[in-house]
């Protein structure tokens, strides 16, 4: 339980990072395509006995290089380049699986969650992950306000915009396949945009969504787990459906007003 | 005088479709230009290919001297106010903080100084909006949102403004006051760039107005009849009278 809450506060701050850049670029299929397409490489990964995390994020790291990459070359929007790798890396997984003779229990608590899986080396990856991305926002917090601001005039500017998004896309990508084991591949996007969602009629600047949100999404993990634990649920689903019912009595609060 | 801008028989196509045709064009320090042109016309292109965030197939164009695409030190001096449309407004940010964001970039990233913090105010004094550098650009109104993203780019120091129909969404009081926040930067050296689809107010307050429908028809000053003849012709009688009517008032 110890383990889960300090990977689930760990993964609270780094989905706040990550979450608030896809919801106020509107690119949060991209999560969800992310997450999805990690699924291709855990399959990979528990056929040929590798550690599935390094190949999901290899299969995440390839849909956030990919796409745009398509997008250039023929005239379609991103959502349906992404509706159609993410569905096919998934495909790619289920038929990886039926070439597995052994015993997939890991399956289930990949794609909804299992606080039991996380272990030491989860916990010290997070931290040291995290440690990065929060030198990353610092180093480059105004440009990234200024790419979500006006993208336009950031490229004017003298930003490479094109290289600024595709690192936090790639960033982004670890850490999804990183949140998978606590919240389940299928569950991650809803953490990446539920909690800024929330705080984002009353915050006054990126930070304060950042900060705000991973609050909010801690409390969200912490009574989640507490919850599955003694009502042993998924532990990713009681956190989502708390983090919703939150939602909603943020979003009466505001209809009130 | 200095040329800033020089194009000549410049083409742009995307997807197969000409989007610009044959564009000559020379823009000298110290004008003020109106390119005006109906919807669709290549005016956002056009202002595109100038600042390098697209390239041309066929043509020349220099800006300070070199291809847009090559710039580096001189981005500094172009300050750029894009259409209101791509601007996100549901990140939440303080008018101080965007205006920033001009000095910021010119000092590659770096801490404000006490010097930029003193620039921005000073800027911010004269459009008249220090008084709202703690509110939310989204609580503010058009013509004020107009003002905080001139003062974005004035705090660059640039050498040219370029406004991409910077008056859609601002009401007729704050427009006025708008253009002549632009005219006085005109009058203190400042060259500008203004496309619009809206030829009302434009052709008082500009220098010199061209009108771009795909090639770029004719350019003068805009007085010119002739172009108020090619105006009535691209958008209509209504439209003549009330450009000439403007003129007759100077």
């Amino acid at each position: 339980m110890q383990r889960a809450l300090i990977s689930g506060l760990l993964i609270s701050i780094i989905s706040s990072i990550i979450g608030s850049y896809l919801v106020l670029r509107g690119m949060t299929f991209m999560g969800s395509g992310i997450s999805h397409s990690a699924f291709g490489g855990i399959a990979l990964g528990i056929l040929l006995g590798i550690n599935p995390l390094i190949l999901a994020i290899f299969f995440a790291l390839l849909i956030v290089w990919f796409i745009p990459y398509i997008k250039r070359k023929i005239r379609l929007r991103e959502d349906v380049t992404i509706g159609i790798f993410y569905t096919t890396a998934m495909a790619l997984g289920a038929i990886f699986l039926t070439f597995h003779k052994g015993y997939t229990v890991d399956l289930f608590g990949y794609l909804f969650g299992n606080i039991l899986a996380v272990n030491i080396e989860d916990i010290i990856f997070s931290s040291l992950f995290l440690l990065v991305l929060i030198i990353f926002e610092v180093k480059n917090y105004w440009k990234i306000v200024y790419l979500v601001f006006d993208p336009t005039s950031a490229e004017v500017s003298g930003i490479n915009t094109f290289l600024l998004e595709e690192t936090i896309l790639s960033l982004s990508a670890i850490a999804i396949v990183l949140s998978c084991k606590l919240i389940g591949i299928i569950l991650i996007s809803a953490l990446l945009v539920i909690p800024v969602s929330i705080v984002l009629p009353w915050s006054k600047s990126l930070k304060e969504i950042i900060i705000f949100s991973s609050i909010i999404g801690f409390l969200g993990i912490f009574l989640g787990l507490v919850l599955s634990f003694y009502l042993n649920l998924p532990s990713g689903a009681v956190i989502i459906t708390l983090l919703t019912l939150l939602f909603l009595l943020s979003f009466l609060r505001r209809k009130r007003k | 005088m200095n040329k800033i801008i020089e194009i000549e028989n410049l083409f742009f196509s995307y997807n197969g479709e000409t989007i610009l045709e044959d564009i000559n064009l020379s823009i000298e320090e110290g004008d003020f230009w109106g390119i005006i042109g109906p919807n669709g016309a290549g005016k956002t292109t056009l202002l595109k290919i100038i600042v390098g965030l697209l390239k041309p197939q066929k043509g020349k164009i220099f800006i300070f001297g070199k291809y847009p695409w090559h710039l580096k030190e001189e981005k500094k001096y172009i300050g750029y106010i894009p259409q209101k449309a791509e601007i996100e407004e549901l990140l939440p940010l303080k008018v101080f903080d965007i205006v920033s964001l001009g000095r910021r970039a010119i000092n590659e990233w770096r801490r404000l100084s006490s010097k930029d913090i003193e620039i921005i105010e000073k800027i911010l004094r004269e459009l008249e909006i220090y008084e709202l550098k703690e509110k939310l650009f989204k609580d503010l109104s058009g013509g004020q949102k107009q003002r905080v993203l001139i003062a974005k780019a004035l705090v660059m120091e640039p050498k040219i403004l370029l406004l991409d129909e910077p008056t859609v969404g601002v009401d007729l009081s704050s427009q006025d006051r708008f253009y002549n926040i632009l005219e006085e930067l005109n009058k203190n050296g400042l060259t500008i760039i203004l496309i619009s689809h809206d030829i009302g107010v434009i052709s008082k307050k500009v220098k010199k107005l061209a009108c771009l429908n795909r090639k770029l028809f004719l350019h003068g000053c805009p007085q010119d009849i002739r172009i108020h003849k090619f105006l009535s012709k691209m958008y209509g009688e209504e439209v003549f009278f009330l450009t000439h009517e403007g003129e007759e008032e100077k």
